[in-house]
């Protein structure tokens, strides 16, 4: 006996509205029953720079008065104008809206005049595998603003995460580290992409340890100012870097990796201790065993 | 001494419980309200197992709440309730077979129980294939191949 179908549509729509986007197309195809009582946004999208799209607090209510069994894949935010401080609150509730709806992949592209800090309900999606946190340096707000990751909720869980991208991000360690706890929060993470990060009260012991990351590029990720810099990403395919670096690496595990392109710059101080004569950089200090892959300006191991 | 509810279960089985306990049932507080109790409450559609497990689910949560009073200056500084250990407790109570936590669910959407009614749905279909979902709960499929595949087609997106 097929009990499930013959349920009330609104404990029907209430089961939907737990699943993810992708579980929800799963139910949609198991009679036609199902199909017709719920919708699945394919994307959701506000876009500023498109002229038909109206104004953005219509968006939100639009968003927000769907039925709650309304899945969603994914849901792309870009404001490239400076966005008001005010609407911020706007954005938060847009966005906790959305976070509920199964989503699987968030683009937040965002023009941000003052920092902006996400929403607790962002750290504790269950269903979100893919996330681009884009903050823009809108004209006349050159640096120091941005996303700001400060403090994370105690809950912090993104079981689906697989790749992560963050550009313009500010971590501000006011109770512990919150780069580490973000990472930790992640247990599934493959591809991690850091452009542009400002640390605040660093407390990051330097050690950057992803058993499940397999593609790494940093840019402008400010390690230079850890004296030592732990790598323990075993399952690293992949490492692009164009950054100051550290003084030293402790530990580089990298056993794995097939591909490298690094970009390496020196600070003021590094130039007395370290002369490239051969072209080639030792980081060979006094512990430091570790294999020479990531050594090369530009290497193919 | 606090009021005791009685509740018939579809065998005519008798379950005494609190007062406080048959009030997390919205349909139970209504009719307690409107003080038509008197004799216990026939449950026609709820066996004793789904009804022993209600309880369960009841008794825990308003255990839960008192004890959440009683420490309520105890939040963490992340503003969150330690409600981490009935979390873990929801989580063990749904682990059964399929067919009592669909009794539970029914029961819940019954009683009208919000939490047990969500906790249900959550887990009635998480984490399942297509092919899961049919072969456990029976499904028909409806569709012929072409209107299946149509609707895959649509959404694409999701068989990647």
């Amino acid at each position: 006996m097929d009990r499930i179908s013959n349920l009330p549509k609104e404990v029907i729509r209430r089961i939907v509205s737990f699943l993810s986007a992708k579980e929800a197309v799963f139910t949609s195809i198991l009679s036609k029953k199902w199909q017709n009582l719920f919708t699945i946004i394919p994307k959701l999208q506000f876009d500023d720079t498109d002229e038909i799209q109206g104004s953005f607090s219509d968006f939100v209510d639009g968003v927000i008065s769907l039925p709650s069994s309304t899945r969603v894949n994914k849901f792309y935010l870009r404001c490239r104008d400076r966005v008001d401080p005010a609407q911020y609150d706007l954005i938060n509730r847009c966005l906790c809206d959305v976070l509920k709806r199964g989503i699987l992949d968030l683009k937040l592209d965002i023009g941000i005049g003052r920092h902006y800090y996400l929403p607790f309900e962002f750290f504790t999606c269950k269903t979100v595998v893919k996330v681009e946190l884009e903050g823009r340096y809108a004209a006349g707000f050159s640096y120091g603003k941005g996303f700001v990751v400060d403090v994370l909720p105690e809950n912090a869980f993104l079981p689906a995460l697989d790749t992560l991208t963050l550009s313009v991000i500010q971590f501000n360690d006011l109770r512990g580290c919150a780069f580490k706890k973000l990472l930790s929060a992640c247990p599934v993470l493959k591809e991690l992409t850091i452009f542009g990060m400002r640390w605040q009260r660093p407390k990051w012991s330097g050690k950057l340890c992803i058993p499940t990351l397999q593609r790494l590029i940093i840019q402008d990720f400010h390690p230079s100012q850890f004296t030592r810099v732990t790598l323990d990403t075993p399952s690293l395919t992949y490492f692009e870097c164009s950054d100051a670096m550290p003084d030293e690496y402790s530990i580089v595990n990298l056993d794995f990796l097939v591909e490298a392109k690094l970009h390496l710059m020196f600070t003021d101080g590094q130039y007395q201790y370290y002369i490239p004569y051969d072209g080639s950089v030792s980081h060979d200090h006094n512990n430091s065993s570790s294999n020479n892959k990531s050594d090369k300006g530009v290497g193919k191991c | 001494m606090s009021k005791k509810i009685i509740f018939e279960s579809s065998e005519g089985e008798s379950f005494e419980v609190d007062e406080a306990v048959a009030l997390e049932c919205q349909t139970i507080k209504n009719m307690i309200e409107d003080d038509c109790t008197d004799g216990g409450i026939p449950l026609a559609n709820v066996n004793s197992a789904t009804l022993t497990k209600v309880i369960d689910y009841c008794k825990k949560h308003v255990e839960a709440a008192a004890a959440a009073e009683a420490n309520a200056g105890d939040k963490d500084i992340y503003g969150a309730n330690k409600d981490i250990e009935l979390k873990t407790w929801d989580e063990e109570f749904v682990k059964v077979d399929q067919p009592l936590l669909f009794d539970l669910m029914l029961a819940a959407n019954f009683l009208i129980i919000p939490g047990l009614l969500d906790l249900t749905c959550k887990t009635m279909m998480r984490g399942k294939t297509v092919l899961q979902i049919r072969e456990i709960f029976h499904i028909k499929k409806d569709y012929t191949d072409a209107e299946e595949a149509e609707v895959r087609k649509e959404n694409a997106w999701a068989f990647e």
